[in-house]
């Protein structure tokens, strides 16, 4: 922007001075009405014809494709710059013609001061003419010994013929008494032509103060138009304001009030005394919470501030600036402010709204990079990791995420697992996991990315990593992007896709375990996300579990394989294309049991993996009941006894947290039995103290001839759970085939003939078996399996 | 395809209206605004500064505006023309004549 020249600079300058020419003002009202008119009839061309090009914007809504698609686009940009080069003229002009009034104004008020001074100037002038000759005459009939003003005497002739009449205009001495030659006559002649010329300086004093009167006004117009034409100049800034539906018109006092924000950042961190550092953070505070939905604001803040400014304006970092501000919380754990929060978020999201790509990916990097890179001082306070988190809305667009994510994954390869810095910045980086989340697209990219060899580090940080106090969410937010990645590729028609999000599968299985799944109070939100991520996955789980099972009969047992996909996994032998399958990760039975146990912990969160498991068992009824199976029965036989295999692996595995949890009473009483026969005192055994754990040893129910006896009780409740699943899965699947052939006009003989291999003839039969094994492998495991 | 439900009078006149927006906003911001910045116009050398930034700030913006405006009339137009008495028209025929297609794509 340039700056408004000074009042009376410039051309202005060329006003004159009080002592010399005044000249009249310039500038042309006339031109200025002209600009204004061509500018408010371009805004309204443009008005219209954006309406127009939105009607045919929306009947192309009906169609989807690639052209179709385009041409929208097409028409959504030219709408909106439309909307806001309109806007910007519609301003300009109402910005215009209220100067051209102001102009013409100053300009007739100055053409008139000038001509009152111009006739103020010829009185003047004859005046002081005219109060020359009377001093002349005065000093005459003085010398001629005249009488005495006053005194009737006479003197030398007065010439009046200098003077007159309109000149003299009523003056006391035209119609005194007194005589020309009269010395008092003379006196009174002088008195009156200073009297006038008295007038007439004042007149002149008077129209020059006009003149500059008019001049002033004049030059705060041209001041008051220069800056709001200078506001209208951000073109970010009257995009985001006309994108909100507001006045561009109040576009001057918004970036006004970003400016001496953006001036604020500086002062708060350094300079001045503690006490005044406060009080600028406590006025910034203020200020960027008032303008939380304001976008000219924004547009014109982030223009000139920048993510590490901010931080360390608000978060008071640096010696002699540990002050949190009282709007941002204190003490050990200060915490953001909830309205300063949703300020900051609402902030970004509108200045988004008209930035480029490129420059919301560059933005999302700099609000993590800035904080990540001092993320390790101890002198960062958390709050700031809070603020980076609170800019990073879910709801932005993709591609601040992306940036944000750049720049998360930079400092993951750096340090964080080192410095302690990850449990810092936990909260942006669960700000960027709800933002992949979000973005389906994007977290697929992210974390199921299309080179293999960067998909193994990406899983180990987001799923095998947890900071040192859990995730803040409860790990909502990581399992949410991981179940997002996982749908898009599970649900795409692109076998590459599929195999993709196929192969995070398979290293997310072992690294959920020791990552996600251990974070303290996972929330039932997060287990439930992670389950449904397996969902697509259920139809191999049976065969994977009893090819790694040493009790599945003579059958080899397979190594727990590595990380990558089953391209040969089949729903059951024999079927074909017949079901299809989508591409298969392989999975290693032992970490899928521990990912079904940690996210069966509550009711809750088993509740979800229960409805995977009906969900499936009501796909394969629909399966088994096609008439693709109705000729040839034996697929189809398969295929139920696949799922039987399936459902009890699933079922089995849900029950594991039970058996584990038994195990380590077990083992804890095994310990403190030996231990505190030794007189070892308060020691800690697994998740429980020494102390606690000898309480429960003591326990009569616990009684200390039976170590078992924690263990025996488990195994007896998931066996009547087992008993339940079994009978249930079995009876249901085998009575829906049996009623699909009944339906079809098959005799209850030849139904039963037909289904004979999934007659659930209680504990023993074939189709218990097939649930059992499974069941039993992934429950409870023996102890040298693992 | 979908069927294109806008009739040839819609697209003409949407046409005409949208290259009038661009003449418009192309005479405005060469040449009136740029007028009104001339120093005997504004009457002030920083006003004058003023609009000159102004038309200069956005010249980018509105030069391609312009541009744009006028290839989607001339689409419009074109295609007022060509369905013109057209049995069947669609919206991908639509897209197509607004810059939508590109090589490749399916129609």
């Amino acid at each position: 922007m340039t700056p408004a020249g000074p009042p009376g600079g410039g051309l202005g300058g060329r006003h004159a001075p009080s002592t010399g020419e005044l000249c009249p003002l310039p500038g042309s009202p006339p031109v200025l009405v002209d600009a204004a008119d061509a500018a408010a009839r371009a805004a309204v061309c443009l008005a219209d014809g954006r309406t127009r090009l939105l009607r045919v914007r929306a009947a192309l809504d009906g169609q989807r494709s690639a052209a179709v698609d385009r041409a929208r686009e097409r028409i959504t940009a030219s709408s909106d710059d439309a909307r806001a080069s309109g806007g910007m003229l519609e301003a300009a002009a109402a910005t215009l013609r209220r100067h051209a009034v102001a102009l013409g104004d100053a300009q007739a008020a100055a053409r008139r001061a000038i001509a009152d001074r111009a006739d103020a100037l010829g009185r003047e002038s004859r005046w002081q003419a005219e109060a020359d000759e009377a001093r002349r005459s005065t000093w005459n009939i003085a010398a001629a010994g005249g009488a005495a003003p006053g005194t009737g005497g006479t003197g030398a002739a007065v010439s009046v013929t200098a003077v007159s009449g309109t000149a003299v205009s009523g003056a006391a001495w035209w119609s005194a008494p007194a005589l020309p030659g009269d010395p008092a006559h003379a006196h009174l002649r002088l008195a009156a032509a200073e009297r006038e010329l008295a007038s007439a300086r004042a007149d002149v004093a008077a129209a020059e103060a006009r003149w500059h009167a008019a001049r002033d006004t004049k030059d705060e117009s041209s001041r008051q138009a220069s800056a709001a034409l200078s506001s209208l100049s951000d073109v970010r800034a009257v995009r985001a304001i006309t994108a909100a539906g507001a006045d561009p018109a109040g576009l001057q006092a918004s970036g006004a009030a970003a400016r001496s924000a953006v001036a604020l950042l500086p002062r708060a961190v350094s300079g001045g005394a503690p006490s005044a550092r406060r009080a600028v953070r406590e006025d910034l505070c203020r200020v960027l919470t008032a303008h939380g939905d304001d976008p000219a604001f924004w547009a014109v803040f982030w223009d000139a501030a920048s993510p590490a400014r901010l931080y360390e304006a608000l978060a008071a970092r640096g010696p002699g600036a540990a002050t949190v501000p009282a709007t941002l919380g204190g003490g050990l754990g200060p915490e953001l402010d909830g309205e300063l929060a949703r300020a900051l978020g609402g902030g970004v999201s509108l200045w988004a709204q008209t930035a480029s790509p490129e420059e919301q990916r560059d933005l999302g990097r700099r609000v993590v990079g800035d904080v990540a890179a001092v993320a390790a001082s101890p002198l960062t306070p958390a709050v700031e990791a809070e603020i980076a988190a609170a800019l990073l809305p879910a709801s932005l667009p993709a591609a601040v995420h992306a940036g944000a994510d750049d720049a998360l994954d930079a400092w993951w390869g750096d340090r964080a697992l080192l410095d302690g810095s990850f449990t810092v910045l936990a909260p942006v980086v669960v700000a960027v996991a709800a933002g992949l989340a979000a973005h389906p697209r994007l977290a697929f990219d992210r974390l199921a990315p299309a080179d293999a060899g960067r998909l193994a580090p990406a899983v180990s940080r987001w799923f095998g990593s947890v900071p040192r106090t859990g995730w803040p969410d409860g790990g909502r937010a990581v399992a949410r992007a991981f179940a997002t990645a996982v749908d898009v590729g599970a649900t795409s028609s692109d076998r590459g896709d599929q195999a993709r999000a196929a192969l995070l599968v398979s290293h997310a299985t072992r690294a959920l375990p020791v990552g996600l799944l251990r974070t303290p109070g996972l929330a039932d939100d997060a287990a439930r996300s992670v389950a449904l991520a397996y969902e697509p996955y259920v139809p191999v789980i049976g065969d994977v579990v009893q090819a790694q099972s040493p009790t599945s009969g003579d059958a080899v047992v397979e190594p727990v394989p590595a990380p990558g996909i089953d391209l040969a996994a089949e729903v059951a032998p024999d079927l074909g294309d017949r079901v299809p399958l989508v591409v298969q990760p392989e999975l290693d039975a032992f970490a899928l049991r521990d990912v079904i146990g940690a996210t069966s912990r509550t009711p809750a969160a088993a509740a979800a993996w229960l409805g995977v498991t009906d969900r499936y068992a009501e796909t394969v009824v629909e399966q088994a009941t096609s008439e693709d199976f109705d000729v040839d029965t034996g697929p189809r036989i398969s295929l139920v006894q696949g799922a039987l295999s399936d459902l009890g692996a699933l079922t089995g595995g849900m029950q594991a947290e039970a058996i584990d949890t038994a195990r380590a009473r077990v083992a804890t009483r095994e310990t403190v039995l030996s231990l505190a026969g030794a007189g070892v005192g308060y020691l800690r055994f697994g998740s429980m103290a020494a102390n606690e754990a000898v309480g429960l040893a003591s326990r009569p129910a616990m009684s200390l001839f039976d170590p078992e006896a924690p263990l025996d009780d488990a195994r007896e409740r998931v066996w009547a759970t087992e008993n339940e699943l079994t009978e249930r899965y079995t009876t249901d699947l085998y009575d829906a085939v049996v009623q699909h052939d009944l339906d079809l006009g098959l005799s209850p003989e030849e139904a039963a003939e037909r289904s004979s291999g999934l007659k659930p003839d209680g504990n023993g039969s074939a189709p218990a078996t097939l649930f059992d094994a499974p069941f039993d492998h992934l429950s409870d495991p023996a102890e040298d399996d693992r | 395809m979908t069927q294109l439900d806008l009739e040839t009078t819609t697209l003409a006149t949407t046409g005409a209206d949208v290259r009038g927006a661009a003449a418009a906003l192309a005479d405005v911001s060469s040449g009136a605004l740029v007028d009104a910045a001339a120093p005997g116009a504004s009457g002030d050398e920083g006003l004058s500064a003023a609009l000159q930034d102004l038309v200069a700030a956005w010249r980018a913006t509105d030069e391609a505006l312009v541009g744009e405006l006028g290839s989607l009339a001339a689409g419009l137009s074109r295609a007022a023309e060509v369905f013109e008495g057209a049995e069947r028209t669609t919206t991908h025929d639509l897209a197509a004549l607004l810059g939508g297609s590109r090589p490749g794509d399916d129609a």
